[in-house]
């Protein structure tokens, strides 16, 4: 028995439990809108004596703790997906610059209609040039005819230089920004090893738990985890170890690794860790998909690009040199250059066309049997382009650049999809719910003002013990 | 948790129906290569076979010019061979030296007809040249009193091809002649089977200046014949000429109309389901905004005082 004094005591503790509950719900209503924030909740206990004189009997309430409610199996598996998320986003986002960059390659209708043939791009260049061939064909001696399959070839050359200077332009932004995200990588493994040490200072004597502090460390963590993939586990003395697969990173507050990177002199960068100064190749998260794109599909476009030129050259040259000018002369190239970076019309039969080489014999103007041989070798496959003709060989190349845009747009589409059903998953369970919080509140209040009612009724009664003595 | 997932909804809503809208706009469904890549394989392979067409058509269009200028060319030594033999079986009986000698001068107008007529131009070349469409095809050896006494031919053998389909090319261009040696049957003058136009007209005019009209009716007349048969059967491969290009023209409209035809079929929009299927999903939308609000702004909150 606990007398009255006791029964006063057990009411102010209570209400000072509640209080708290109160005070725990008013937090959770303001972070309703934190998605870092996992919901906390008061632990109690009743306060339980054992007096072998008398019957057992509780007498109150105590606060245990405060606990967040967080399933952390599950934040491991919104890291891991958040690391597949940032890495096709950032391979994305690459392939939006290349397809606003190259706005007119992927333009397949330009004007108009489908069936008004309004093509534009490469196929549209190729298509003009052919046609102004067979101009030429037509009219071997009319140098307006002449001057204008030039001005179509120097256009196609134009297209396939522009195509080059976007690669290379996006080789250079994504360079930019691999250092940023490995700069900003390094930033927050910083201040991961800070956070660590803050929450090992306030949960140092075991009674109070960092709950605030360790939402941000979750935000933190998910934020690095979109730039490079993580794993993240508890160590024994309860510290937290942070690896990008077997190399440790952060252990508890000691920052182990960091990224450096250097250029070498092609300008390619590599990256590797401080400490273990081993090199290595992120494969997922942004940074992977930085890298991905740049050793994968640009460097893939950049060859086919270079292939797609050379075959041109080849080609085209090839069947050219063979013929003869108006003035008789023969054996000039008509695309000069040996890459997509450098191909351009022969500069010499560009300022005239009558050194188009259009006749297969000299001094004949009317003679166009050297301009059917191109029309012919612009038809016929080439094993300078793997054994596909020049068109072929173009489609081949803008479609597989149109379906890798494709590709990562669905792919990035779906694992959106996966990451969302996982937070939500999460918010399901460590979200705030305003209707969960209002019966909190609701409960608290009607607790607090019952205590406050006890207090009150032992106030009266040990008025009346008072007034006994009188 | 719920704003989020409404906020994606409606953001996938909205970025559908202005996709649907695009579509609808512009009349196309794929615009862009990456909006459907195979489709846009088969359609820029399309596109080249299209233009491949329309410039097959440009081709012919251009062969069947050649044609007729060669069929106006061949009418009207085919006029001056009328005339010719006209003249040539009028001599017939006729003794006077004058007669005789006014119907030599009118054969020597049309020898001069003829010559402007073969070295005449078409489009800034000449017609019976060959590949030296620079050079006037014929020359003319003249006596001392200016009159043509021979032709000799400066172009050569070679037919310029066009092609007018796949791998298929065609020449409406004549030669003026044929020395033996070429390909080509020459108008003017064929070696092969002893053809020469200039010469026989020139003999027929000399022989009527000289009242020679005994050898007018035993050789010149079987000469003018095969003269006559030769040019008609220059006549009739033009026409069968112009006949085959209209055939390969009427081809080429066919496949023009169904690429085009396949071309729309797999890149415009299908109006009627783009504009249903825009109905739907602003009703997806509209619905979306509607139920969302209200969830959103019910809460315990208006049920407690």
């Amino acid at each position: 028995m606990s007398g009255l004094f006791g029964t006063l005591d057990m009411g102010n503790r209570a209400l000072q439990a509640q209080m708290k509950g109160l005070e725990i719900t008013g937090h959770n209503l303001a972070n309703v809108n934190n998605p870092g924030y996992a919901r906390q909740r008061l632990e109690v206990a009743s306060v339980y004596q054992t007096n072998p004189t008398q019957h057992s009997q509780g007498s109150g309430i105590h606060i245990t703790g405060i606990n967040q409610i967080r399933d952390h199996l599950l934040d491991a598996q919104i890291y891991s997906e958040k690391s597949v998320t940032g890495f096709l986003q950032a391979k994305k986002e690459g392939l939006d610059y290349l397809e606003a960059g190259l706005g007119n390659l992927f333009d397949l209708i330009g004007e108009g209609s489908a069936s008004a043939n309004g093509a534009s791009g490469l196929n549209k260049l190729l298509g003009e040039l052919t046609q102004n061939l067979h101009e030429v064909a037509n009219n071997p001696a009319s140098r307006s005819a002449r001057q204008a399959f030039l001005d179509s070839a120097d256009a196609l050359a134009k297209q396939l230089r522009g195509l080059d200077t976007q690669l290379d332009k996006l080789e250079s932004q994504l360079d930019a920004q691999t250092l940023t995200e490995a700069e900003e990588i390094n930033d927050q493994l910083k201040q991961l090893a800070e956070l660590n040490l803050a929450i090992q200072k306030v949960e140092r004597g075991g009674n109070q738990s960092a709950n605030d502090l360790r939402d941000q460390r979750v935000e933190l963590l998910e934020k690095l985890s979109e730039k490079l993939s993580i794993d993240v586990s508890t160590q024994d003395n309860g510290r937290l170890l942070l690896q990008h697969k077997a190399t440790v990173l952060v252990s508890g507050e000691d920052l182990v690794n960091t990224i450096a990177f250097e250029a070498n002199e092609d300008n390619q960068i590599t990256l590797s860790w401080t400490n273990d100064a081993n090199g290595f190749t992120p494969t997922e998260g942004r940074l992977g998909g930085l890298i991905q794109l740049k050793s994968g599909m640009l460097s893939e476009t950049k060859l086919e690009t270079d292939d797609l030129a050379n075959g041109l050259m080849t080609i085209l040259n090839e069947a050219h040199e063979a013929g003869y000018a108006m003035d008789g002369s023969t054996g000039r190239a008509l695309f000069t250059g040996e890459d997509a970076a450098s191909i351009e019309v022969n500069e010499a039969i560009f300022k005239n066309p009558s050194l188009l080489q259009v006749a297969s014999r000299p001094n004949e103007p009317g003679n166009n049997e050297n301009v059917n041989a191109m029309i012919q070798a612009l038809n016929t496959p080439s094993v300078s382009l793997g054994g596909r003709t020049f068109s072929e060989a173009q489609i081949d190349l803008t479609t597989q650049l149109g379906q890798s845009i494709r590709q990562t747009e669905r792919a990035l589409q779906d694992q959106q999809a996966v990451e969302s059903l996982m937070v939500q998953q999460r918010e399901s369970i460590s979200g705030v719910s305003i209707d969960e919080e209002m019966t909190e509140l609701v409960k608290y209040q009607r607790a607090f003002q019952a205590s406050a009612k006890l207090i009150g009724i032992i106030d009266d009664m040990l008025g009346s013990v008072i007034s006994l003595s009188r | 948790m719920y704003p989020q997932g409404l906020l994606s909804q409606l953001g996938k809503l909205t970025d559908r129906q202005q996709k649907l809208q695009q579509q609808v706009a512009t009349g196309v469904r794929v615009q862009s290569v990456s909006d459907d890549p195979a489709a846009a394989r088969k359609m820029m392979g399309w596109q080249q076979d299209l233009t491949s067409v329309e410039q097959y058509r440009k081709n012919l269009v251009s062969q069947q010019d050649l044609a007729k200028a060669n069929h106006n060319l061949v009418g009207s030594l085919n006029t001056i061979m009328t005339r010719v033999n006209e003249l040539a079986f009028k001599s017939n009986g006729i003794e006077s030296k004058e007669t005789l000698g006014y119907y030599s001068e009118e054969i020597n107008g049309l020898i001069e007809r003829a010559a402007d007529t073969v070295n005449s131009r078409f489009n800034g070349e000449y017609l019976l040249s060959g590949s030296v469409t620079q050079t006037p095809p014929f020359e003319f050896e003249r006596d001392e009193k200016g009159k043509i006494i021979g032709a000799t031919f400066r172009g050569n053998q070679f037919v310029r091809q066009t092609e007018i389909a796949e791998g298929r090319s065609v020449s409406a261009q004549w030669v003026g002649a044929n020395d033996g040696t070429g390909d080509q049957p020459g108008l003017m003058t064929d070696a092969e089977l002893d053809i020469d136009f200039f010469r026989d007209l020139v003999t027929l005019r000399d022989q009527l200046a000289a009242g020679n009209t005994e050898a007018i009716h035993e050789q010149t007349l079987e000469k003018l014949g095969q003269l006559e048969d030769h040019l008609l059967h220059f006549t009739n491969a033009n026409g069968a000429m112009q006949t085959r290009l209209e055939t390969s023209e009427t081809l080429l409209r066919d496949q023009e109309e169904a690429l085009s035809g396949m071309l729309s079929r797999e890149g415009d929009a299908d109006m009627a389901e783009t504009i249903v299927r825009l109905n739907e999903i602003q009703y997806a939308y509209q619905a979306a905004l509607q139920s969302g609000a209200k969830i959103m702004g019910s809460s315990l909150m208006n049920y407690l005082r």
